[in-house]
């Protein structure tokens, strides 16, 4: 989300998150709220649906986004502000999933189980898709959901997700497989 | 997020997973209490004790975070009265750059664009401005960035859509368009408005430094 844009007309000012970075590193004090406005909701999301619960997710993102207003300084603008906001959300999630490993299946809250699309209810009841599939999503490798995530939640690209994660395009496919061969073998068989 | 069916066969879902998939992406509310408390955090990282630095020209201020940012807000006066008194005009002048930051508007707006903002070169911003009028013959842009002169702008026609773009200066800018050179009109998606004084209404708009 690096360029403000409206479709229906009007008037159209164009603030790029680097933008916005130079503003706050000059003192802007509403310039980091602006990034935290525009990128929050995706951050929360990608936490939710990594640790299936909505307390740690917070805490992941409170941390992610102070953290990178602490190190501000170091955002170089080559990069996307999102994909080096997201180097720091994913290495506080990793935190919390540390911290949960061993009970990340009663990691889901229902408040979670509840969020999961909502538009779409009573097709996903009818298909008993919702709970089996945080649990399903819990029963992953860390590193796996990850990608899966990155790839499909967040419909990055294997490259911004190498560029993020570290990891090689080829292991970085390889996750996103095996993610998807144990989620389907999960929600065709749940038990 | 709209390539549910479109990535490649190494990443073809089936059923099964596509369904996992759109509940997955279905959003989580941010709630009141999370963002309260971010916002918290972030307010007491600004106020995080940092050493004084003594600056140019007698200018005292904190460093946050370890930079020293002479440009911005000093907290501390400790000068002759020249020193002051250009210590006070700086004070202004920074503080109408920053409070001229684009504004709540730009949070709206959503989707990302293919261009680039690009800097004027002293403070401002590069803005587009745009106006769906597929009947009009001629549109001009007029504003206080251009004398109000509706010769000085014109916008550009493609199927309705007319558009210009023009570097504007950082701070508060009341605009308007002006239809076939006689029917004057706010811009019809401006968040603000203000009153003319020709007992119309004129735009207005926010550009950051």
């Amino acid at each position: 989300m690096d360029v403000t844009d409206r479709d229906e007309g009007g008037l159209f000012i164009m603030v790029t998150d680097a933008d916005l970075v130079r503003q706050s590193l000059a003192g802007a004090p509403d310039a980091f709220e602006e990034l935290v406005d525009r990128h929050y909701a995706g951050c929360l999301q990608y936490a939710a649906r990594l640790l299936g619960n909505r307390e740690d997710a917070e805490e992941a993102c409170q941390d992610a986004f102070v953290r990178a207003f602490r190190a501000l300084a170091s955002y170089a603008e080559s990069d996307r502000f999102s994909a080096w906001l997201y180097r720091i959300l994913i290495n506080r999630c990793r935190s919390y999933a540390v911290r949960r490993r061993g009970s990340m299946e009663d990691a889901t809250d229902n408040e979670m189980l509840a969020s999961l699309s909502p538009t779409r209810d009573a097709e996903v009841e009818q298909l008993g898709l919702r709970e089996e599939l945080a649990r399903a999503i819990a029963q992953l490798e860390i590193d796996q959901r990850e990608a899966f995530l990155l790839k499909h939640v967040q419909d990055l690209s294997y490259d911004e997700i190498s560029a993020i994660t570290g990891a090689s395009v080829s292991a970085l496919k390889m996750r996103v497989k095996r993610a998807c061969d144990r989620l389907r073998d999960l929600l065709k068989d749940p038990s | 997020m709209t390539r549910l069916d479109s990535t490649g066969d190494d990443d073809a879902l089936d059923a099964v997973l596509q369904d996992a998939v759109r509940a997955l992406r279905s959003p989580v509310t941010p709630r009141t209490v999370a963002r309260d408390a971010l916002a918290s955090a972030l307010r007491g990282e600004r106020a995080s004790v940092a050493p004084s630095v003594p600056g140019p020209s007698g200018l005292s201020h904190r460093a946050p975070f370890g930079r020293t940012r002479w440009a911005t807000t000093p907290y501390v006066l400790r000068a002759s009265p020249v020193t002051m008194l250009a210590a006070a005009t700086l004070l202004i002048v920074t503080t109408a750059v920053v409070t001229a930051r684009v504004t709540s508007r730009t949070a709206e707006m959503g989707a990302a664009a293919g261009a680039q903002a690009a800097r004027t070169g002293g403070a401002g911003q590069i803005v587009r401005f745009t106006l769906a009028a597929p009947q009009a013959r001629r549109v001009s842009l007029v504003g206080d960035f251009n004398g109000w002169d509706p010769a000085a702008t014109t916008l550009q026609n493609k199927d309705g859509m007319w558009t210009v773009v023009i570097p504007v200066s950082a701070g508060r800018h009341q605009y308007g368009f002006v239809i076939d050179g006689s029917e004057w009109i706010p811009d019809p998606a401006a968040a603000q408005s203000a009153d003319s004084d020709f007992g119309t209404q004129n735009s207005v708009m926010y550009v950051g430094g």
